[in-house]
């Protein structure tokens, strides 16, 4: 097995001409072609200059947090940063997760159905399992919840990662129908209704804040996007999914076992709506059937403002997560505000369509200027 | 060519900085607005200080922004408000009634503390932690329509009899039915506290009555269009249902799928108001429809709220229900049932 990642690292790194990847387009990842074919002095270490107009959506995140900032005071008070990043939570992992998927070339629509089924999962473990919120064994019935939800999650994951490959329906499709299928089970578990008779040690993880300021649920939720960014930068896997989104056909001609890379990344997928579920569930001590598929398009929006681009090959987990704040920052300063609830709505819209239609004059730049020279 | 260059990057950055201030710019206009088409005769600005000089202000949370009921029980609150020169502001999330949505919007008004905060909970048991959060901080809590199941610190309560709003649908089914026939019951989720509650209402009267009336399942429905297509559904397998009685506020959808259907015709009883269904009871489409009277809720609220501001908080009730009232085709236009209707 090892032997066969060797050939295929070094089938790729002998390919004359490789396709347009990640480095070429500026979002830092490396080449799988570096090591043999050296690329021109301006590639090696990206100018100042050149990471801030590729990072350009922290800037937008600073201004918003500013003017927020000098029209209410409450802003950054602590309990608001506390709601900040609560909320930011779910949005923030689903997006990181489907920031993966869409660079790879795939989506993910049962992400917040999987949310939903998991939360109520690990309510549904902790009271028929353990007996809710009198159980004798409450630590465990968290535990336990916790691990069978997350694992339900990825299990959903590999259902559509493995009907994707084998099937070749449109992932949008497959992933659709296990929408359906998720919430139907969710809805079946509870009866419908939420489901609050639970241990507190489920409310006591996910209101636990350390240091006054940084809540336990978030904190896992940044080790999992850090270890994820750190995956897509660092490693072969990551460098693969990049690979494969910007052209599938290459990465099979150059021997990538595509097919089990892409199940990998939908289990990962589903493995984050299974986390985000039992950290939100935890969080607002509420197993919640009905999905919110404005969760979903939360994810994909701020994937789509941090960069990624929905044919695939591009995209950065750093950015997305800024995407997910700008979001959250706009919704939670709106309301401090006192701005009408709708306007919310039209806000995140606008910056979702500036910020892709600011980035494609980027890489339109960016492409004529290599051309040139 | 360099020049054209920096030329463009000069360019982009004033437009970047053009940006951030026609952004600024229309976070105050819309802000100014919000605030004056509510009753507030302030700024928008952090309500702490306006608190600190004497004049109370009250938040509004509703379970979901801008529907017909919410926007009713927000006018009654806004009314008593201005009556009272304090001031006031509502907030609720456009997307959806859930935990989630509601979470963060009650952190987010409660870090501006406003002197008395009116909530719809979503959910009786989760979001007693948010509304003690905001209770800590020293803001006092009145539950509006929904409550919670643990009260303590709690004001005051002020919510529809929806037990009696459902025996008062099926006193009116049981004298249209004659007494007999098949009624089908639909129902959302996950607003299981009122819809349960309406539901045991309607199904408990026409049962301990004895009349002859039998039910089929109850049906699920979340939405105009799912009930629309549960309605068709049910009157094309029991083509001789009496009566349709949905306990939510959605009624074009049932009402759609009756009138598509060839035949017998039941007889729709909805819940709630919107100008929609008013048509639709003037038109004779609609049989019936239970209003909760939410401006009287408000202003219940916030005459509790002015108790407790002038230090007669022992004369608050606990617990105040307000009484429902049934519209028919017939009542609609009368000028009593006027004054019932919800604000478009």
């Amino acid at each position: 097995m090892a032997g066969k990642v060797r050939r295929t690292d070094q089938a790729m790194a002998g390919r004359p001409v490789a396709p347009a990847t990640g480095a070429e387009r500026g979002n830092g990842i490396a080449d799988a072609s570096k090591a043999d074919l050296p690329l021109p002095r301006r590639f090696r270490r990206p100018a100042a200059g050149a990471v801030l107009r590729e990072n350009w959506i922290i800037v937008i995140l600073a201004v918003l947090v500013m003017i927020f900032g000098l029209e209410s005071s409450s802003f950054f008070s602590q309990s608001n940063w506390l709601n900040v990043t609560n909320t930011a939570l779910d949005v923030t992992i689903l997006a990181v997760a489907q920031t993966a998927l869409i660079i790879s070339g795939g989506i993910d629509l049962s992400q917040s159905a999987v949310l939903g089924l998991s939360g109520v999962l690990a309510a549904w473990v902790a009271l028929h399992g353990f007996g809710g919120a009198t159980a004798a064994h409450p630590l465990l019935a968290t535990v336990a919840g916790f691990a069978v939800a997350i694992a339900v999650g990825a299990f959903v994951g590999l259902v559509n990662g493995v009907v994707i490959v084998t099937s070749k329906l449109n992932p949008f499709i497959v992933t659709l129908g296990t929408l359906e299928v998720c919430t139907g089970i969710a809805n079946l578990l509870s009866g419908g209704q939420d489901m609050t008779s639970l241990p507190s040690q489920f409310a006591s993880f996910g209101n636990l804040d350390l240091f006054g300021w940084i809540p336990l649920p978030v904190l896992a939720a940044a080790v999992f996007c850090i270890l994820l960014a750190v995956a897509m930068k660092k490693t072969r896997w990551g460098r693969y999914t990049y690979v494969i989104g910007d052209s599938r056909d290459a990465a099979l001609r150059g021997g990538l076992r595509v097919d089990r890379h892409m199940v990998g990344i939908y289990v990962l997928s589903g493995t984050a709506a299974g986390l985000a579920g039992v950290l939100l569930m935890s969080h607002l001590a509420d197993g919640a059937p009905q999905p919110d598929v404005s969760v979903l398009l939360d994810a994909i929006a701020a994937a789509v403002i941090g960069g990624a681009s929905l044919s695939g090959g591009r995209g950065s987990i750093g950015r997305t997560v800024v995407g997910a704040l700008i979001i959250t920052v706009l919704l939670i300063g709106l309301v401090i505000l006192n701005v009408q609830a709708f306007w919310q709505d039209v806000a995140v819209g606008v910056v979702l369509v500036v910020a892709v239609l600011i980035d494609q004059r980027g890489q339109l730049r960016s492409k004529l200027g290599t051309a040139l020279g | 060519m360099a020049v054209s260059r920096q030329g463009q990057r000069t360019v982009q950055k004033a437009m970047v900085l053009a940006g951030a201030v026609a952004l600024a710019a229309a976070i105050n206009a819309c802000s100014s607005s919000a605030s004056s088409s509510s009753s507030s005769p302030s700024s928008s600005s952090d309500s702490a200080a306006s608190s600190a000089k004497g004049v109370p202000t009250v938040a509004f949370v509703p379970g979901i922004a801008k529907i017909p009921f919410y926007d009713t029980l927000s006018a009654g609150i806004a009314q008593e408000a201005k009556a009272l020169g304090w001031n006031y502001y509502t907030q609720g999330s456009s997307s959806a009634f859930s935990v989630s949505a509601q979470t963060p919007i009650v952190a987010a008004v409660c870090s501006k503390h406003p002197t008395f905060l009116l909530i719809a909970p979503t959910d009786p048991n989760a979001m007693r932690s948010p509304i003690q959060q905001c209770m800590s901080e020293g803001v006092k809590v009145i539950l509006v329509d929904t409550t919670l199941t643990d009260t303590s610190g709690i004001i005051a309560t002020v919510s529809s009899n929806n037990t009696l709003g459902g025996q008062l649908a099926a006193q009116y089914v049981a004298k249209e039915l004659g007494g007999h026939g098949v009624v089908s019951v639909q129902t959302g989720s996950p607003e299981a506290e009122t819809q349960a509650a309406r539901r045991e209402g309607f199904v408990g009267w026409l049962t301990s009555h004895d009349t002859g009336i039998t039910f089929l399942q109850p049906i699920y429905a979340g939405s105009e269009s799912q009930a629309e297509t549960d309605t068709s559904a049910t009157l094309t397998a029991t083509p001789n249902v009496g009566a349709i009685f949905n306990t939510t506020s959605t009624c074009q959808g049932p009402s759609q799928a009756i009138q598509s259907h060839g035949g017998h015709k039941p007889i729709l009883v909805c819940y709630d108001d919107s100008p929609a269904v008013t048509t639709l009871l003037e038109q004779g489409k609609v049989g019936a429809t239970v209003l909760q009277d939410p401006r009287a809720e408000g202003v219940t609220a916030v005459k509790y709220a002015d108790d407790e501001w002038t230090g007669k908080s022992s004369v608050i009730p606990k617990s105040t229900v307000v009484t429902p009232v049934l519209i028919t085709a017939s009542t609609v236009n009368s000028p009593v049932a006027k004054q019932d209707l919800y604000l478009p």
